[in-house]
Parts: structure tokens; sequence; C-alpha cells
């Protein structure tokens, strides 16, 4: 039936046997902590949840419930990022911080493209919404804040420290996320299971977030910090200017191309999704740019007023736009 | 007639065979109804069953206020009698009322057919084992952590559900499940400090896995089953 697969479960069935094999995997996990601490500690607490998110992901496979799914792509993403953390510190030397949001940004898209991979059998409809899901929220997370004041000031404390080279853990890791990003979008791009646009923009958004580990330290503000606050008086330097002209642009196209996508594929969530955060970056961006400018009184009346006008555009534009791929 | 009393008419005898929705729909279709019009017919099915599946929630969530309270109520009389009460006493009321309750929603549920009343009283059974497990763990000073309560009171509640097939204490359990998964983990860093976790933890967190899985599985392969269509 359409749109049959964006529901989480079908069935009372489904649901209760989903969310108690989701359960069974919490509980082993829990478990096998209790039982490492039973025996001293023998293994660490990221290989209890590497292994816990396998058994989750072949649950998933074995039984197609999309819950344990999630939480076994959330088990790698936390394992692989911890482990990121531990490597970036190679006999007290500091590696650039910037290698974890670089693997974050592989990981995403190495989502997307499962997703999309997914997507091709109607077996796996339900798993290539999940893998989109968590293809697109993390990096969107990542664009805006990186928009923002505080994430301008992240990029200048990211670009500290070492290069990436130092450590083989991170450079083997960054390199095999690489190649098995390209070896998927070249693949998904074969089967036409993505579109030109869409592989151009993953390979930018890719770029742009790897360049990162490359960049020498970027002084983003005039001061003796390098850090920016949401309320602080720091300014941005010049390169923090361009930093934060960038990541809004980039933001705000990713958000109308997500929208855009939703449209041309007929997917109603997509555009939900981008109407969403197109929602909170307008929120946030007016918190950036006019709290220590207006008057509070006046910044939270006109907030109030906008919140209202473009609450009455995303209904009316929102539903016109799912209306349309409805009928059509 | 109009085109919505046939559809019903067509729709009564393929029901009737036992026909999935998917395959009354295709047929529909090959009779030359429209879609529009197939389409209308299963949304006022829907409404009908929502309308006539109202007041049976209401009647379910009526009696299952009455069960909180009356477990509520038991509690409170335990509670405030408890310094003059002997363990024995304590025991023995908390094992009456929770076989009482039991056994009066399984006489409803089976003989009496009075599925809500008779599922209200086992629910009202359960919170007696569940609040009973508590207490005797007090009242016997047992050493253990305390989110163990939570499972072991699961793993009767799944017991109970599955001997008398009511979906609600399914909902129950999860409930269970979700304390139970959000407050073992403080409770195994805490006990750095302290050394190893209980043995014990770790046999009840193994009980856990076992009955949550199985019910998974269980329930999974019963839903395959009928929904192979979808998969």
């Amino acid at each position: 039936m359409k749109n049959e697969y964006l529901k989480i479960a079908i069935s009372k069935e489904d649901f209760i046997s989903q969310i108690f094999l989701f359960f069974a995997v919490s509980f082993l996990g829990i478990f096998l902590f209790a039982v490492n601490r039973e025996i001293g500690n023998i293994f660490s607490w990221e290989t209890i949840v590497l292994v816990t998110s396998i058994v989750a992901l072949a649950i998933s496979y074995h039984q197609k419930t999309i819950f344990t799914l999630a939480a076994g792509l959330v088990g790698i993403s936390i394992w692989i990022v911890t482990k990121m953390s531990n490597w970036l510190v190679v006999d007290e030397i500091k590696i650039k911080s910037a290698a974890i949001i670089a693997v974050l940004a592989l990981l995403s898209v190495i989502f997307y493209l499962f997703g999309r991979l997914h997507e091709a059998k109607s077996l796996f409809k339900r798993f290539s919404l999940v893998y989109l899901v968590f293809g697109i929220l993390p990096i969107t997370a990542v664009l805006l804040f990186f928009s923002s004041r505080p994430g301008i000031g992240t990029i200048g404390e990211m670009t500290q420290g070492d290069p990436i080279f130092s450590s083989w853990q991170v450079t083997v890791t960054i390199l095999l996320l690489a190649i098995a990003f390209i070896g998927l979008l070249f693949y998904t791009k074969s089967k036409q299971l993505i579109s030109n646009s869409e592989a151009v923009a993953l390979v930018f958004l890719v770029v742009l977030l790897e360049s990162k580990i490359f960049l020498p330290e970027q002084i983003v503000s005039i001061g003796a910090s390098n850090e920016l606050y949401f309320y602080g008086q720091e300014q941005l330097s010049n390169l923090g200017v361009i930093w934060a002209i960038i990541y809004n642009f980039v933001i705000f196209f990713q958000l109308l191309g997500l929208i855009l996508l939703g449209y041309v594929r007929r997917e109603s969530w997509l555009i939900n999704i981008g109407a969403v955060f197109l929602f909170i970056l307008i929120f946030i961006k007016y918190f950036d740019w006019f709290f220590t400018f207006l008057d509070k009184s006046v910044f939270f009346i006109i907030a109030g007023v906008l919140l209202f006008g473009l609450g009455w555009f995303m209904e009316r534009g929102r539903r016109y736009v799912v209306s349309n791929i409805e009928q059509k | 007639m109009t085109n919505q009393e046939l559809i019903k008419q067509k729709a009564q005898i393929l029901f009737s065979q036992n026909l999935t929705k998917e395959e009354i729909y295709k047929n529909l279709l090959s009779e030359g109804f429209l879609v529009d019009e197939i389409n209308l017919f299963f949304k006022n099915i829907s409404t009908e069953k929502e309308k006539e599946e109202n007041p049976k929630r209401t009647i379910f969530i009526i009696l299952i206020i009455g069960a909180v309270l009356v477990a509520a109520g038991i509690f409170s009389f335990v509670a405030s009698n408890w310094q003059e009460m002997t363990s024995f006493v304590k025991v023995s009321i908390i094992l009456i009322s929770m076989i009482l309750s039991y056994s009066l929603g399984f006489y409803f549920q089976e003989k009496r057919n009075l599925p809500k009343l008779g599922g209200a009283l086992i629910i009202l059974g359960v919170l007696i084992y569940g609040a009973g497990i508590f207490l005797v763990a007090q009242i016997f000073n047992i050493r253990a952590n305390w989110p163990d309560g939570f499972i072991l009171w699961m793993v009767g509640a799944v017991a109970m559900s599955y001997a008398t097939k009511q979906y609600s204490l399914i909902y129950i359990t999860m409930v269970l499940c979700l304390i139970a998964i959000f407050a073992y983990p403080p409770n195994i860093i805490n006990s750095i400090s302290g050394g190893a976790v209980l043995l014990t933890s770790t046999t009840v967190l193994f009980m856990a896995l076992i009955t949550t899985s199985l019910v998974g599985f269980f329930v999974r392969k019963k839903f395959l089953e009928q929904d192979l269509n979808f998969y």
C-alpha cells in the first residue's frame, strides 16, 4: 500500500515484537556491562557497545525490525566517534578534533547512500527510511551548528593541533570511510538510485566537512580566545565572517534542497524534515543576529509575531506541496 | 442500490472468504468500482469500527482506574499498619489479595464472558504482585539492586499476559522494561567504588534478556505468518 513503509509499525503485533526485540538488545548490552564488571573490566565499554550494536543489526536484518536497526546504527556511530576521540591524543600530542566531524560526516553520507540502496527492494523499504533519516539528521545538525556563533568558534578550536597523520588509526578510519563513500556513490549512481544533483550535493558536503582536517588553525575571532558564544562580545575575524557566510549559505540551500528533493521524489517526509529544520534555522538565526542588538521586550514581541507568520506560511506551503504530491 | 451499498455487499462476501484487505481491494477494482469509491468504503468501515471501540475503551479505562485505586488502597493499608503487623500477616495480605484478584479476574473473563472486568482484575493482580516484590524485599531486608525488582515484576507480567491473553499487560511490561533499562546503567557505574555488581543482578539481567527475546521472537513469528504480504 502507498506510504505503508512510512509507518513505524503496521500492526499491534509488529510494534510489540519490535519493541521487545529492542528491549532484548538493550538488556544484552546492560548484561554484558554487568558481567564485564564482575570479571574485572576485561573489555572496554566501547567494545560492549560495538558487540551489542552488531547483534542489533543482525536481528534487524533477520527479523526485519527497524527499532533495533536504529539502535544498531546509533551504537556503531557512538563506537566510532568515541574511538576517534581516544585516538586523537597520541603521546600527549593533540590531533585536530575536526577529524571527529569528518568521520561523522562520512558516516552520515554512507548511511544516506545505504538508504537509497535499500530503497530498491520493497522488502527493505522501511530500512531505507531509517538509513536516510540517520544520514540526513546528523549532517543537517552539524551544518546548523557551524552556521551559528558557537559553531564558528568550534571551527577555530577544531583546527588546532597536529595533522591527522600523527595517528595511524585516525588516518586509516577516515581513509576506509572515504573509500566506502566513493564506492557506494559510484554504485548507487550506476544503478540510478540517486540523481546527479544528489550526488553533487553529497560530494560537496563531504568536501566541505572533510576540508577542516587539512586546514591550518583558523583564527575566527578578534581577541585572545578563539572561542565564540551566543551572547559574548567577541567579534568575528575576517576568516570567521567567511566561514559564517559559507555555512549559512550551505545550510540554507541544503534545507531548500531537501524540500525540493522531497517534491521531486514525491516523499512528503523529506519536505516535513526540511520544513522543521528551516524553522529551527530561522529561530537560531534570529537569536544569533538580534539578541544583543534589540531591547529584550521588542526582541520577544518580534520573535512571537515572526513565529506566527512563519507557522502560517509553513502550514499553508507545506500542506500545499504535500497535497500536490498525494494528488499526483 | 448505490455504489457504496454494492461495494459493501461484495466486500462482505469477500471478507467471509478470509481474503486480505489488498485482495479485496484488487477484487473490487476488477469488478469495475472506482478507486475513490473503494477508499471511501474502507474509510467508512474504520470509522464504524472506531465508533464501536470507543465505549469499550472507556469502560476498560474506568476499570483500570478502579484497579489502580484498589491496589493503592491495599498498600496504603499495609503501609499505615506496618509497625503493628508481623511479617507473616504482611506477606499473607499480599499473597491473598493477589490470588483473589487473579482468581476473580479469570472467573469473570472465562466463565462470565466479561473480558474487560476480568482483564482489569488481572491487571490489579499484576500490580499487587509487583508491589509485593518490593514489600517482601523490604520485610526480609533482601540485599539486591532495586531495578532487579522491576525485572522480576516484568517477567511475572509477561507470564500472566501469555497465560490470560491480556494484551494490555504487555504495555505494563514495556513500562517496567523501560524503568529497568534506564535504572541499571547508573547502578552498574556506581558499583565501581563498591566492587562488582551483585551476582544476582547479573542473573536477573540474563533473565530479562531471555524473556524479552522470547516475547519479541514469538510475537514476531506470529506477525510474520499473518503479514507475509507486507514483507
